[in-house]
C-alpha cells in the first residue's frame, strides 16, 4: 500500500506542475495586457511602460514562470502598481492588482463560504445519490424504481439557473417556507450558517446527486448478479446482510472516483450556484476576476481547482485501492 | 476627462426609471415618510429645473437641516451587486460614487438638499470660496472643530496635499480639472510635465498660509472652482495615512461614519466617527449606528427580499441599481410595493443619439435623421415614461442657466415625411448607417430594432453592430471608428454648462472626449473666448447661448432628461434621489425602528 500512496503522490504532484505551466501560459496567451489593465485606459505609454516594469512583465518568461514556483514553494516579494514592495509569502499564488492584495488571501477569506457550500452539498449528495440508487436498485422493475428513477432524469436534467431562480421565488420571496440565503460564518451561529445555506445545499446537491443516484443503481444492479453475491446468497445469507457486505462493497468503488472528482469541482468553486445565491465564495471571486481581467486572481483559482480535483481524486484512489486490493498491484 | 458615462448604468439605468413620475399626486401621497422627510419634498420630475444656488455662509454652518421623523439607531444593510472600484477620494468619478462616499468623507463645498433642491455650501470651508483678481484667485477657510477619524484637526496642508495627488502617477482615472487649471495646461498629459505630484515636492499654485487657510492661484480665470471643490478629489488626505493603491480600498475618514472593514468585492462596514462633530456639517446626518455595505447579489434577488419584506429586507436599500424591470410592474400594482419605490431625476443627465459628424457630414441627413428618430418606440421599450422625459435641449433642464428650446420640433412618433424631404435635399444620401451599440440586457436588441425599423421607412438602411460593454468605450471613442450613430446616457461634471460645451464639442479634442467629432470654426473660437470668462454668471450664459448655435448643425438629437426608480426596505426612513448625484442618498437615511 505504501508504494501505492507513493507512487499516487508523485502523480499527483506532476499533474499539478503540468497544470501551473500551462494556467501561466494562459496568463500570457490571453489578448489582455495585464499592464494596461491594472495602468487604466487613460496611462500613456510611459506610464504603461513603469507598471509593466514593476510587475515583472518585461522579464523573460522562463524567468517569470521561475519566479512564480519559487513564490509557491518559498514566498516573494512584489511591487504593486506604485511600486510598493507587498511581501507574498509561501505558497504565493501571486498579487492581484485588482484587489490590492495577495491572490491567496483573496482566496482565504472567501473559502469559508465554498467550504460550507461544497461540504454540505457533497452530504447531500451522498445521502441522497446513494440513499435513491440502492432503494432503486433493490427494488428493480417496481413502481418506487420507476419513480426514483424519473426523480433522478429531472435532476439530471434540469439547471442550477433554473433550478434555484424557481425555488427562491416560490420558497422564499412568495412564500416564506425557506430562510433567506446567504452566508453567516458558522461562528456567528450554526443555526444561522444552516439556515442561510439549507437551500443552496439542497439544490446544489439534488443536480449532482442526480448523475451519482444513476450510476450507484447501475452498478448495485451490475455486482448484484456477480459470483461471489450469488455464492453468498446461496449459502444462506440474508438479502440485505448480503447487499450490505459484498454488493455495497462490490459497487463503492467506482461511486468513490466520481465523488472524488465531484468533491474536487466544489471545493474549487461553485460558480454557478454561488452567482445565483448571491454566495461570495471562491466561484464568485474567479467569476468576477474574469470579468475583471483580474489574471493573477484567475490563474491563482484555477490553480486551486485544479489542486481540489487532483486531491480528491488520488484520495479517492486510495479508498478504491483500500476496497479493492487488486487496484494496488494494477 | 469630460462628462462621467455610466457605462453600467447606461442603458439598464433607464430601462427601470419611473412611472410615479408620471402621476405628480404620488410624489405626495405615495411616498410615505419618504415623501415627508427633507430632501423628498415629492419625486421631481426628471426634466424639471433642479437649478442649484450656491449658499451663503450662514447656510455653510452646521448641523444639517433634520429629517423630518428620523431616529437614532440600528443598522442599515445597503446590498448592491458591484462593489466600488474606487474608494480613494482622488479616483472616486461618479455620481453614486460621490454621493455615498459622503457618508465617511468631505470635501471643500458640498450640496446640501432641501425639500429636494440642491444648495452649493462650505463644507469643510465656511463658505463656497471667495475669488478675487478676476477669477484667478481662490480663498477658502476652513471651520473650526473638523476633524479625522483620530481626532486630529483637518489642515489646508492636507486638502493641498489631497489635490497635490491629483497629478502622481496612477490618478488618471479622477477627475483631470485642478491639474490643468492649477497650471493652465489644456489637458492633464501637459499638467503632469510640470508638477508630477507630491514626489516632485509642494505645488506653487495653492498656498497654505496658516492651517486654516487654502490660496488657490491659477494661471487664467476659473469661474466654477465652488463647484470643482464639491467634487471628491477636493478631500483631504493625510500624508502619515496615505496608503498608496492601499488607500484605495480603505480611506481615512473625515464624515460621520468611518471604515471599519473593507473585504473587496464582500462586504463593507462602516461605523459612527465619533470625532466627526454634527455642528461642522450643514450636509450629513449620523442617525444609523452602522452601515452594512453587500455584494455581489444578484439585484433581482435583493430586490424580492426588499419589496417582500424577507430576511433583512426590511433594513435594506441599494444605491447602485434601479427596480428590476421584471417586478416593476408588479410593484405598480401592490400600493404596499409602491409605496417602496424610490423615484426622481437622475442628477444632470441625459440620453441622446449621437451622430459622428465626421462620418454623417451633411447636416440635411442629421436634421433627417432628428426628425424620423422614434422617440416614443424607443422609451417604450427601454421601461415607458419612468426613464425619463423627452428632452428638446442639449444640457439637462438641471444645469445652471438652462433655457428650454426646441430648434426642430417633432412629435414624440418622429416625423418620417419630414425627414425625407431633408434627406432629398441632401448633396449625399447614405444608402446605410451603422449603428452600435451595448449588448447588456435584451432591450438593447429591441431598441436597436426599433431604429431599423424607422430608417427603413425613411429609405436607409441601419446596420446594427452589437458591442460588448466593456470593449464599447474603446471600439466607438476613437477616431476611424466606423459608428455612426450610438446611444448613450451622460452628464456633466457638475451641474454648470461649463464642462459640457468646452470638453466635448471643440474640435481639437481628443475622441474620447469630442467622441461625435463634431467642428465648427465659430464655434472654436466662441469656446477659447468663452473660457476667459472668470465670472461664473456670465460664463453660463453665453455658453446656454452657444448651445443653440451648436445644436443648429444637429450634431446629436437630444431623446430623454433621465430619471431613476430605486427601491427601500419598508423599515429605511430618509429615502430620496440625490438631485445631482442620482441615487438614493445614504447620507439622509434612517431606521424607523431597530
Amino acid at each position: 500500500m505504501t508504494g501505492y500512496v507513493l507512487r499516487r503522490a508523485l502523480q499527483a504532484a506532476a499533474v499539478l506542475l503540468a497544470i501551473t505551466a500551462a494556467a501561466f501560459g494562459l496568463f500570457y496567451a490571453a489578448p489582455s495586457d495585464p499592464a494596461l489593465i491594472a495602468c487604466g485606459p487613460k496611462c500613456d505609454t510611459g506610464q504603461v511602460e513603469a507598471v509593466r516594469h514593476s510587475m515583472g512583465l518585461d522579464q523573460p518568461l522562463a524567468g517569470q514562470y521561475a519566479d512564480y514556483l519559487r513564490g509557491l514553494v518559498a514566498g516573494r516579494v512584489i511591487d504593486d502598481v506604485d511600486g510598493t514592495p507587498i511581501d507574498c509569502a509561501a505558497p504565493c499564488l501571486g498579487y492581484s492588482y485588482t484587489l490590492h492584495q495577495p491572490v491567496l488571501d483573496a482566496i482565504g477569506d472567501r473559502f469559508p463560504v465554498t467550504l460550507s457550500l461544497a461540504g454540505g452539498a457533497l452530504a447531500v449528495i451522498v445521502v441522497l445519490g446513494v440513499g435513491v440508487g440502492f432503494a432503486a436498485a433493490l427494488r428493480r422493475g417496481t413502481a418506487t424504481d420507476r419513480l426514483l428513477s424519473g426523480f433522478t432524469l429531472v435532476g439530471a436534467s434540469v439547471q442550477i439557473y433554473f433550478l434555484g431562480y424557481a425555488l427562491q421565488y416560490l420558497l422564499v420571496y412568495t412564500t416564506d417556507l425557506f430562510p433567506v440565503p446567504g452566508y453567516t460564518p458558522f461562528g456567528d451561529g450554526p443555526g444561522a450558517w444552516a439556515a442561510g445555506l439549507l437551500l443552496p445545499w439542497l439544490v446544489l446537491g439534488f443536480v449532482n446527486a442526480a448523475v451519482f443516484a444513476r450510476l450507484a443503481r447501475s452498478q448495485m444492479l451490475e455486482t448484484m448478479h456477480e459470483g461471489y453475491v450469488r455464492t453468498a446468497r446461496g449459502k444462506g445469507m440474508s438479502a440485505l446482510r448480503a447487499h450490505l457486505k459484498y454488493t455495497g462493497r462490490g459497487a463503492a468503488a467506482p461511486l468513490a472516483q466520481l465523488l472524488g472528482l465531484e468533491a474536487g469541482a466544489l471545493f474549487g468553486g461553485a460558480f454557478i450556484t454561488e452567482t445565483v445565491f448571491g454566495l461570495g465564495g471562491v466561484g464568485k471571486l474567479a467569476v468576477d476576476a474574469v470579468v475583471q481581467n483580474d489574471l493573477p486572481t484567475v490563474v491563482g483559482t484555477v490553480l486551486l481547482a485544479a489542486f481540489f480535483v487532483v486531491l480528491f481524486v488520488a484520495l479517492a484512489d486510495l479508498v478504491v485501492a483500500w476496497l479493492d486490493p487488486r487496484v494496488r498491484l494494477a | 476627462m469630460p462628462r462621467f458615462r455610466t457605462r453600467t448604468a447606461a442603458l439598464p439605468a433607464l430601462a427601470t426609471a419611473a412611472v410615479m413620475l408620471l402621476c405628480s399626486c404620488s410624489a405626495g401621497a405615495g411616498e410615505g415618510d419618504a415623501a415627508k422627510g427633507k430632501g423628498a419634498g415629492g419625486a421631481p420630475k426628471s426634466g424639471q429645473r433642479l437649478t442649484v444656488t450656491l449658499g451663503t455662509a450662514e447656510d455653510s454652518k452646521g448641523p444639517a437641516p433634520e429629517v423630518r421623523g428620523a431616529r437614532e439607531g440600528g443598522t442599515i444593510k445597503i446590498a448592491n451587486l458591484k462593489d466600488y472600484s474606487h474608494l480613494d477620494p482622488q479616483k472616486i468619478y461618479a455620481g453614486e460614487g460621490y454621493s455615498t462616499s459622503l457618508l465617511w468623507g468631505r470635501q471643500l463645498t458640498q450640496y446640501q438638499v432641501v425639500d429636494g433642491k440642491p444648495k452649493l455650501v462650505g463644507d469643510l470651508a465656511t463658505d463656497t470660496g471667495r475669488s478675487s483678481d478676476g477669477g484667478r484667485t481662490w480663498t477658502y477657510t476652513l471651520k473650526d472643530g473638523v476633524a479625522w477619524e483620530d481626532g486630529q484637526p483637518i489642515t489646508s496642508e492636507h486638502v493641498k496635499y489631497g489635490i497635490e495627488r491629483t497629478f502622481a502617477p496612477g490618478f488618471e482615472l479622477g477627475p483631470t480639472y485642478w491639474p490643468e487649471w492649477l497650471t493652465g495646461s489644456e489637458d492633464r498629459t501637459a499638467a503632469v510635465k510640470k508638477y508630477g505630484g507630491p514626489k516632485d515636492g509642494h505645488l506653487d499654485a495653492i498656498e497654505t498660509p496658516d492651517a486654516k487657510t487654502l490660496v488657490f492661484r491659477f494661471p487664467k480665470p476659473q469661474s466654477d472652482v465652488p463647484y470643482m471643490a464639491a467634487q471628491s478629489s477636493s478631500s483631504p488626505v493625510r500624508e502619515d495615512k496615505d496608503t498608496g493603491t492601499g488607500y484605495d480600498t480603505r480611506p481615512f475618514a473625515t464624515g460621520p461614519y468611518k471604515i471599519v472593514e473593507h473585504k473587496q468585492n464582500q462586504s463593507l462596514t462602516l461605523e459612527r466617527n465619533p470625532h466627526w462633530k454634527a455642528e461642522t456639517d450643514p450636509i450629513r446626518h449620523q442617525y444609523a449606528e452602522r452601515f452594512e455595505f453587500t455584494f455581489g447579489k444578484k439585484i433581482l434577488n435583493t430586490a424580492q427580499e426588499v419589496l417582500n419584506g424577507r430576511g433583512d429586507g426590511a433594513d435594506t436599500v441599494t444605491t447602485k441599481s434601479e427596480v428590476p424591470p421584471e417586478l416593476y410592474a408588479e410593484a405598480q400594482r401592490d400600493a404596499k410595493k409602491k409605496d417602496l419605490l424610490v423615484a426622481g431625476s437622475q442628477g444632470a443627465y441625459t440620453n441622446d443619439l449621437y451622430i459622428k459628424n465626421s462620418r454623417v457630414t451633411d447636416p440635411e441627413v442629421r436634421k433627417a435623421i432628428h426628425y424620423l428618430f422614434p422617440r416614443e418606440q424607443a422609451r417604450q421599450v427601454l421601461g415607458g415614461p419612468r426613464v425619463g422625459d423627452f428632452a428638446t435641449t442639449l444640457s439637462s433642464p438641471a444645469v445652471v442657466g438652462w433655457k428650454k428650446y426646441d430648434l426642430y420640433p417633432v412629435k414624440p412618433t418622429g416625423d418620417i415625411e419630414k425627414a425625407k424631404e431633408h434627406l432629398a435635399r441632401a448633396k449625399n444620401k447614405p444608402e446605410s448607417l451603422t449603428y452600435a451599440y451595448e449588448t447588456e440586457s435584451p432591450q438593447d436588441d429591441r431598441l436597436a430594432q426599433v431604429l431599423v425599423d424607422a430608417f427603413a421607412k425613411a429609405g436607409i438602411k441601419l446596420v446594427t453592430k452589437p458591442l460588448e460593454p466593456a470593449a464599447f468605450t474603446s471600439e466607438v471613442f476613437r477616431g476611424d471608428a466606423p459608428y455612426d450613430l450610438w446611444i448613450s446616457t451622460n452628464s456633466v461634471d457638475w451641474p454648470t454648462p461649463s464642462t459640457l460645451l468646452p470638453d466635448s464639442y471643440h474640435s481639437k479634442l481628443d475622441a474620447l472626449a469630442n467622441g461625435i467629432r463634431y467642428a465648427n470654426p465659430a464655434v472654436d473660437k466662441e469656446l477659447e473666448r468663452i473660457a476667459d470668462i472668470g465670472d461664473a454668471r456670465q460664463k453660463a450664459d453665453a455658453l446656454i447661448d452657444l448651445e443653440q448655435v451648436v445644436m443648429k448643425d444637429v450634431p446629436v438629437v437630444p431623446f430623454l432628461y433621465t430619471g431613476v426608480t430605486q427601491f427601500r426596505g419598508e423599515n429605511i426612513g430618509g429615502a430620496a434621489i440625490h438631485p445631482i448625484y442620482g441615487s438614493i442618498a445614504a447620507a439622509g437615511l434612517y431606521l424607523k425602528k431597530s
